[in-house]
């Protein structure tokens, strides 16, 4: 139950109180709206009056009498207008004349009470001003909710291609001035680590725009019965070069022809990140674990490695955009951080899960459940 | 021979570290250094180093402030003074304190909505930090200096040689 500040600005004591009377015990309520509203009755005589209420303290409705003893009701309205308030005003007037009325609905005034007015004409009439500010005021809220979205997104984006044009221009600026030797080789660590940062931009780009295809539905899905085990197949064939180099094996458990009424492309995404993040946080020597089986009208398929884990405060974020977590393990690894948001996305199409376990220094387990349709 | 000042950088990018490292440990400076917050304080603690520079934006939005804030408010690390290194535009003023101009411009509709203000007065160079958290409320810091990725040799050590305890 929230209460809304209606303003009655009448020379006529009697009308003043009679609204009073009408409103005091009067609640507007609608199923689309999530909570009843109450009114707080204030009164003022004049439109002078009024103004000095309206600086004063939040108003949310003005139920104004264009005929006033000093400033007219017009001008209060010009007045509310030209300060940009969030008020929402009503026009109360025993001789409705056309002009006034186009002169009132130019300053925005929301609608007319002709005097004088039944107390039901009158509750109807709060009724349809609050049920519009409330819509009015949803709205505008729902705007600035996504205007923030977007500019926090934009605002870590910036960051984070930023970040690889800093660290390459520092290491060029070293080799500028030849700060640590006369040879090409004394600069070797550098140039690598400059390739590898080029590299992570590179899949930043790439995930950014699977990210916004997907975002945008404008990504054209292809859905059709698919063999998992192929894809894994092919996925684990890409992850083999980066898994060879550390040492890690790759098993897999999979019958051959697992069907599932999915798009191919989507798939890949999923478990690509998920093969491949178990390959870059494992320890040399580690070992995947991939297991993909269907259960109960769903497709299960987890990924566990014997990696570095993750910590449980840590846990909370992975899914976020642009998140990775930091630390002596985690630094020389580069990534974009949108790996898991993306695979996330892509699950919440098809109505599935992921679950996470993890243990610092034993490892992580990710589980993916997709429901079979029909 | 007079014993190397230490000098803590806090960043979550290994090349940050490593470019910065490099050109300190040739300027004769003993450099350690940490990966995001809690092992910042735990490098403070062990190490107590002459001079800490701070990343701002590490695993989370804030990180690099909410170190500050404790540095600023733990005794134990008062006396260590910090820079704070971002590629956040500054904000010059000569006139009253930092802390009054952040007032200023958080009325100016340009600056209103903005997350973060790095102030510096050129005057007095003094400098601070006011910026809205992710719990919508506004802090205010005082810092020792600014420095600007990307990192510039020419101007860092100067600072460095300013400040340094
Ligand atoms: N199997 C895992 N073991 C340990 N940490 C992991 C594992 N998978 C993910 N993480 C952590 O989660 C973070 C986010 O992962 P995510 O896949 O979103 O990004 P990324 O690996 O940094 O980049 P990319 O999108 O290029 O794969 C990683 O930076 C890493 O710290």
């Amino acid at each position: 139950m929230s209460k809304l500040n209606l303003l009655i600005v009448d020379d006529e004591p009697g009308i003043r109180s009679g609204v009073e009377r009408v409103l005091r015990n009067f609640s507007v309520g609608y199923p689309f709206m999530n909570e009843d509203f109450t009114f707080q009755i204030i009164e003022a005589e004049t439109g002078e009056r009024a103004i000095e209420i309206i600086e004063s303290q939040p108003i949310d409705i003005v139920l104004l009498d264009n005929k006033l003893p000093g400033m007219d009701g017009i001008e209060v309205l010009e007045y509310i207008k030209t300060k940009e308030y969030d008020i929402s005003v009503m026009m109360i007037t025993s001789y409705a004349s056309l002009d006034l009325a186009v002169k009132a609905t130019n300053n925005g005034a929301f609608n007319f009470v002709p005097k004088p007015f039944t107390p039901q004409e009158l509750k109807t009439s709060v009724e349809n001003i609050t049920k519009n500010l409330y819509l009015r005021r949803m709205t505008r809220q729902m705007k600035e909710d996504s205007k923030q979205v977007r500019f926090q997104f934009l605002s870590v984006l910036s960051h984070e291609l930023k970040s690889p044009l800093n660290a390459i221009e520092g290491y060029l600026r070293i080799m500028k001035e030849k700060q640590v030797g006369e040879e090409v080789d004394d600069y070797m660590e550098m140039i690598n680590r400059s390739m590898e940062r080029i590299k992570g931009m590179r899949t930043l780009i790439f995930d950014l725009l699977d990210l916004t295809r997907i975002e945008s539905g404008k990504k054209t899905r292809d859905l059709r019965n698919i063999d998992l085990h192929d894809v894994v197949k092919d996925v684990i064939a890409t992850v083999e070069p980066l898994a060879i180099q550390r040492n890690i094996e790759i098993m897999l458990d999979c019958e051959a022809n697992l069907y599932l009424n999915a798009d191919k492309n989507e798939m890949e995404i999923i478990l690509n990140n998920f093969v491949s993040n178990a390959v870059k946080y494992n320890k040399e020597d580690g070992k995947v674990y991939i297991t993909i089986l269907k259960k109960d009208g769903q497709v299960v398929m987890s990924v566990e490695d014997t990696g570095i884990g993750i910590k449980k405060e840590d846990q909370a974020l992975l899914f976020q955009d642009f998140v990775r977590i930091k630390n002596e393990k985690t630094k020389l690894v580069t990534g974009s951080g949108l790996g898991l948001s993306i695979a996330k996305k892509i699950v919440g199409l098809y109505n599935g899960t992921i679950d996470m376990e993890s243990e610092p220094d034993k490892g992580s387990k990710f589980t993916i459940t997709l429901p079979l349709s029909k | 021979m007079e014993k190397k000042k230490k000098i803590l950088i806090v960043d979550d990018d290994v090349d940050v570290i490593t470019v910065l490292g490099s050109i300190l440990t040739k300027a004769g400076y003993d450099v350690i250094s940490a990966l995001n917050k809690q092992e910042g304080l735990e490098k403070l603690r062990a190490e107590h180093p002459n001079l800490a520079i701070l990343d701002v934006v590490m695993t989370t939005h804030y990180e690099g402030f909410e170190l500050a804030q404790e540095m600023l408010n733990n005794p134990e690390f008062a006396d260590i003074p910090f820079f704070i290194q971002s590629s956040i535009d500054i904000l010059v003023t000569s006139k009253a304190s930092v802390q009054e101009m952040a007032h200023e411009f958080r009325k100016d509709p340009n600056f209103k909505d903005l997350q973060v203000l790095m102030i510096k007065n050129v005057e007095d160079n003094t400098a601070g930090i006011d910026y809205k958290a992710d719990d919508g409320k506004t802090y205010f810091f005082p810092v020792r200096d600014f420095i600007r990725k990307p990192v510039d040799a020419k101007k860092i050590l100067p600072e460095i040689e300013k400040h340094i305890r």
